[in-house]
């Protein structure tokens, strides 16, 4: 019962970590600013969907495709995907919270050296073990949490916003096509729920998960909401700096910095602990070689990713447009590739039609919509699909070279 | 000990990351400072993509040039004291 009860914690702190970290805050924000009082309900359908959807396909294992090329096709978007989130997505919150660190707490000490200290302190938890991975990511998503809950109580019941909450925005967009645009950004935040786990929580407790997350993300777009004009919100960079400052003034910037600092922890630890776990997976699924020493596999995948977060960052990569592309990518491909393997689950686990394999078809079929209409409608398409084209065929290609490795492998073995 | 010999070089490769960038003349707050206010000074923001969007601080009236294109600063009257502000 209590390793139960430490699991839950362990993947609430997962699940949430994407949710409350800076990238997800400025997304989040952004909508409540271009979206208004329709951006809430469209955040709850989300949720309500990939919910419903967590709880039948939970129990499921992603079962791979039998022909071999096919196989690689899907191992390719898995690694792709993964990948992708790992480095590029590490790369921008890092910088975030170097330049949070520098401009909110110390300003002699060096945005870059931080962040370069922030991921050497997350790759030594992931040397150290799982099980230092699991208890610092529970520390890191409660700290985020808490910061963000003090902001938003201070918010709701000292003063109250002075806005005038009748305000209409002029969307660009018809209301319904808006409406759309807002519930397909809301499934961007829950994939981390639906990913396959090895231990399996109960559909109440995973209940308890996605209500808390929908209901952090949505009273702050209200108070976010109540308190800075609509068109502000949706132009800011920094809408939480915004948030924060408006309602607690000086002491709300440093519990923003805070939940910013510990929220980029908490989604590296994530992304870092989610590919390399994938990566290890499913080179165990390749080769006997990687099944013997999983641990070792995952050490070495964390300090590779870690290296490429590294180079990315002194290279300059975040003062390029080019992360932007990137990052958008990344959690495309992560939506494209959950899609994929919902289908899988269900397709693998249940041989005749049934309601769940109806809903779950039917939630795959939503995620590749939303999958194409951000990518019709992403604001320089075509730098997005040179980006999504190019990591399906590394993937797809480190996948097959994978497989041929295995082969021979397996072949000296046996 | 072996163990800690290797995190211990791990940590000390990612802190010297920064050094990479590190050869490059700077002017700090209070020079700039006693600077503020003269007509002939210029400030150019050439800060891009996260190092411009992430950060809580713009400096008032400073310009903001893409750091790889600086043909609108070549215009400028070349007695001014152009200050650039990449970071």
């Amino acid at each position: 019962m209590r390793v139960m009860g430490n699991y839950f914690f362990i993947t609430a702190a997962m699940y949430l970590s994407w949710l409350v970290s800076p990238e997800s805050l400025v997304i989040v924000s952004r909508a409540a600013g271009t979206g208004g009082w329709l951006a809430p309900p469209a955040l709850a359908a989300a949720a309500t969907l990939c919910y419903c959807t967590a709880a039948l396909v939970q129990r499921l294992p992603v079962t791979r495709p039998a022909i071999r090329i096919i196989l690689i096709l899907q191992a390719g978007t898995d690694l792709a995907a993964k990948t992708a989130l790992v480095i590029f997505i590490p790369t921008g919150v890092l910088v975030t919270a170097g330049f949070t660190f520098n401009e909110t707490f110390l300003y002699w000490f060096p945005n870059f050296a931080f962040s370069a200290i922030l991921l050497a302190a997350l790759l030594i938890l992931h040397l150290a073990g799982n099980t230092a991975v699991e208890r610092s990511q529970q520390i890191f998503t409660l700290l985020t949490v808490t910061c963000l809950s003090i902001i938003i109580l201070s918010g709701l019941f000292t003063g109250g916003g002075h806005l005038d909450k009748t305000v209409q925005m002029d969307h660009p967009l018809p209301q319904s096509q808006h409406l759309i645009s807002l519930f397909f950004g809301g499934l961007l935040f829950f994939l981390g729920g639906l990913q396959p786990q090895k231990r399996q929580l109960t559909s109440l407790q995973l209940f308890f998960i996605f209500c808390g997350a929908t209901s952090l993300l949505i009273l702050w777009q209200t108070v976010a909401m109540s308190y800075i004009p609509h068109a502000k919100l949706a132009s800011s960079t920094i809408p939480y700096i915004l948030v924060g400052r408006e309602i607690l003034g000086q002491e709300g910037r440093i519990i923003i910095g805070i939940a910013t600092i510990s929220g980029t922890c908490a989604v590296v630890n994530y992304f870092l602990h989610l590919a390399t776990s994938t990566h290890t997976q499913l080179m165990g699924e390749f080769s006997s070689l990687f099944v013997t020493k999983p641990q070792m596999t995952r050490r070495a995948m964390a300090a590779i990713f870690s290296a490429a977060i590294a180079v990315c960052m002194a290279t300059g990569l975040a003062g390029e447009q080019h992360l932007e592309h990137y990052i958008y990518g990344a959690l495309l491909l992560w939506l494209l590739n959950t899609g994929i393997e919902t289908v899988l689950r269900v397709r693998g686990n249940h041989s005749t039609f049934s309601i769940t394999t109806i809903f779950c078809y039917m939630t795959s079929c939503i995620f590749f919509m939303a999958f194409i209409y951000f990518v019709i409608t992403y604001n320089d398409s075509t730098s997005l699909l040179i980006f999504i084209t190019l990591a399906l065929g590394l993937g797809s290609l480190l996948a097959a070279v994978m497989s041929v490795l295995s082969k021979k492998f397996n072949r000296k073995t046996s | 000990m072996k163990r800690i010999i290797s995190l211990l070089i791990v940590f000390s490769l990612f802190l010297a990351t920064p050094l990479v960038a590190a050869d490059v003349a700077i002017m700090d707050k209070d020079e700039l400072k006693a600077l503020l206010g003269s007509d002939k000074l210029v400030i150019i923001d050439v800060r891009t993509g996260r190092d411009w969007t992430t950060s809580e601080f713009k400096i008032q009236d400073a310009i903001r040039v893409d750091g790889q294109d600086l043909s609108a600063v070549e215009t400028l009257p070349k007695e001014n004291t152009f200050v650039f502000y990449c970071a």
